[in-house]
């Protein structure tokens, strides 16, 4: 139970146990928040809105505390002792208790609040190192940092996401900056559907184009790049226009999943491997 | 159905999918499986009329190797917890992942009529 995966989001992060995971995500920084849990029921929400100013944290956590008294009479309270930057207190019922904390980051402008559920009883350990492991993540000038649903990807900083599409073994992340986009994607269960020949793979996801594809080692394995034009009409396909377009792929055997990485851009071509993205441990140095 | 729908997740995880003994199996192209399940016999499947129009008795429904694997999973004595975990460890997934997939595809079988989700305590409690 003790053993915690990190999770990085818009920012954010989240040092929760490995088997809770993210069934609810949003993708604006302004407000949303991700919803995690165990396998039976909802273990920890992390919402956050953007607030121009600071507010007052004790003040706010104490007026959500009177509130919650308010609502629920019969339940017990208790004060949480600060954790980091998190204030907050917890609620009882019978063994179940719901640790409720808030917090804001001066850096992103971010009212944070997180909302963990303990139906078996409080872990006081595991709710420390909850609490402790999730917050604002270390501003990075260089990168932007994104881990979750089993992806692991660092993108250039003015590269922000446009949208999370997460399907049982099919997850991606679609990134934008300016007039050009990028998704990562991580495809998993290979054994089910892939036969083994990645060029193959690229002439199937390259649809209306033609790619020309070349062997390459990515992340110490065997990669292929795959390169085409998105041409509006066949005459521009004839005449070499269109949008140039980089697929990178390759399978990870370790992480027993296809990734691709897929780069389009109005202008000068943007090399896949801008984005970094850690497979088995290979990609892209410490964190 | 709407027993079905009903459930909440914890109930359709402690859930035993048993299948329909009157299923008949048969290996499929690319490694998968053919399943046939019985048909009710309609009043215009009788003779004269099947007589002239040989209509099935039987619905197929074909199994890719990832249902195959889910099916034979399914022995009546594995709960859903068991049988995602089973599919979630084989193809490397993670949990909730394996669950969305196996629950989705028990839920088809259940309406085709190739399994029944019973509980365990109601098994139990049979003679």
């Amino acid at each position: 139970m003790d053993r915690l995966q990190h999770i990085a989001w818009l920012g954010m992060r989240l040092a929760v146990p490995t088997d809770w995971e993210i069934v609810r995500h949003a993708v604006r920084p302004e407000k949303g928040r991700l919803v995690l849990v165990d396998r039976r029921r909802q273990r920890l929400q992390l919402s956050w809105v953007r607030t121009p100013t600071a507010p007052d944290l004790e003040q706010a956590m104490a007026d959500y505390r009177s509130r919650d008294v308010e609502e629920n009479p019969d339940r017990t309270f208790s004060p949480l002792a600060s954790v980091g930057r998190w204030r907050g207190f917890r609620r009882h019922e019978e063994q179940a208790v719901l640790t409720r904390a808030g917090q804001f980051d001066p850096r992103l402008r971010r009212w944070m609040e997180v909302v963990v559920e303990w139906p078996d009883g409080l872990e006081a350990i595991l709710e420390e190192k909850v609490l402790r492991g999730s917050g604002a993540a270390e501003p990075d000038e260089h990168s932007a940092e994104w881990r979750a649903f089993g992806l692991d990807v660092r993108t250039p900083p003015t590269w922000v996401l446009q949208e999370a599409t997460v399907k049982p073994a099919d997850v991606r992340l679609a990134f934008r900056d300016g007039r050009r986009d990028a998704t990562v994607r991580r495809l998993g269960a290979p054994d089910a559907w892939y036969d083994g020949d990645l060029e193959e793979f690229l002439h199937k996801q390259v649809v209306g184009a033609k790619v020309r594809a070349s062997a390459r080692e990515h992340n110490g394995h065997a990669a292929c790049l795959g390169e085409s034009r998105l041409a509006r009409s066949r005459l521009g396909e004839w005449l070499g226009m269109g949008r140039p377009r980089l697929d990178l792929v390759w399978l990870c055997p370790a992480a027993h999943a296809v990734f691709q990485v897929t780069t389009r851009a109005r202008g000068p071509a943007v090399p896949p491997e801008q984005f970094v993205v850690r497979c088995c441990g290979q990609g892209g140095g410490k964190r | 159905m709407s027993k079905q729908s009903a459930l909440t997740r914890s109930d359709l995880l402690d859930a035993v999918p048993v299948r329909n003994e009157k299923v008949s199996v048969e290996k499929g192209s690319g490694g998968g499986l053919v399943l046939g399940v019985p048909l009710r016999e309609r009043w215009y499947m009788k003779p004269p009329i099947g007589w002239v129009m040989p209509f099935s008795r039987r619905r197929r429904v074909a199994l890719d190797r990832l249902g195959m694997a889910v099916w034979e999973t399914c022995d009546g004595r594995r709960t859903v917890e068991e049988v995602v975990e089973a599919f979630a460890a084989r193809h490397h997934l993670t949990f909730h992942e394996a669950r969305v997939s196996v629950e989705q595809f028990l839920r088809e079988l259940v309406r085709r009529g190739l399994v029944v989700l019973t509980s365990r305590s109601r098994e139990g409690d049979e003679p």
